[in-house]
């Protein structure tokens, strides 16, 4: 029990990790959990045949863990797992499991949210997407610091 | 005093710089001086939300970077 934070250059399993997550929930009431994965176009609908994900060697795995631990506290939720990837992804390929047990939904789905919400604004990673036509920088959004700033 | 540089703002510095630094000076400063040598794009720096660390801690402008310091100047941050 507690929170589970990893970065991995391999590919995240979702089966795998929702497999693990069960055993874990075992004697709890609810699991959710939330995957992430590479779009295959741009925002204006270029094709996208690789995101890089680029971090820092200590900083990312520390947002990571401090993500998930305040996740842990502020919805008072037993579990909270974290696994995200860095390096090159194709398109479709899973960049990020979240998953929560908690006594109750509520909290779960909660606790959920809120960790994506601050992954896609606080988690140390520079995304880039490469195409035909070029590399793009992604930076998170205005809609996206929204999301981060409902709870606060 | 080295100097690291994460997502876009590789594109005008690349990714580190040795600059040499004889009395210590806030990140603030940092990022003007900084500028002044990168006329081309250096101007990224202003931009509030990127964020500088020294070590394994993020900073705020006036934290004071002296020689020897491991400085990093980070790019809007993106998971997920």
């Amino acid at each position: 029990m507690g929170v589970d934070a990893r970065l991995q250059l391999e590919r995240v399993d979702p089966s795998a990790e929702l497999a693990k997550l069960l055993d874990r929930a075992a004697g709890y009431g609810a699991a959710v959990t939330f995957v992430g994965t590479a779009r295959p176009r741009t925002k204006e609908g270029k094709p996208v045949e690789l995101i890089v994900l680029e971090h820092h060697s200590r900083l990312t795995l520390q947002s990571l863990e401090e993500i998930a631990a305040d996740g842990a506290t502020r919805f008072s939720v037993d579990h909270i797992t974290v696994v995200h990837r860095y390096g090159d992804i194709l398109p479709g390929e899973p960049i990020v499991f979240v998953g929560v047990c908690s006594l109750h939904r509520r909290a779960a789905f909660e606790a959920a949210d809120y960790v994506m919400d601050r992954l896609k604004t606080e988690a140390v990673f520079w995304k880039r997407e490469e195409g035909p036509s070029g590399a793009n920088w992604i930076e998170p959004t205005e809609a996206d610091y929204a999301d981060r700033d409902r709870w606060e | 005093m080295k100097i690291f540089f994460f997502g876009k703002l590789r594109d005008a510095f690349g990714s580190e710089l040795e600059v040499p630094l004889a009395d210590s000076l806030s990140v603030a400063d940092l990022r003007h001086r900084l500028i002044a040598d990168f006329p081309e794009g250096g101007e990224a720096l202003l931009d509030q939300r990127v964020r500088a660390y020294v070590g394994a801690s993020l900073v705020s402008d006036i934290h004071k970077v002296a020689a020897g310091d491991e400085v990093g100047f980070m790019s809007p941050v993106s998971g997920g």
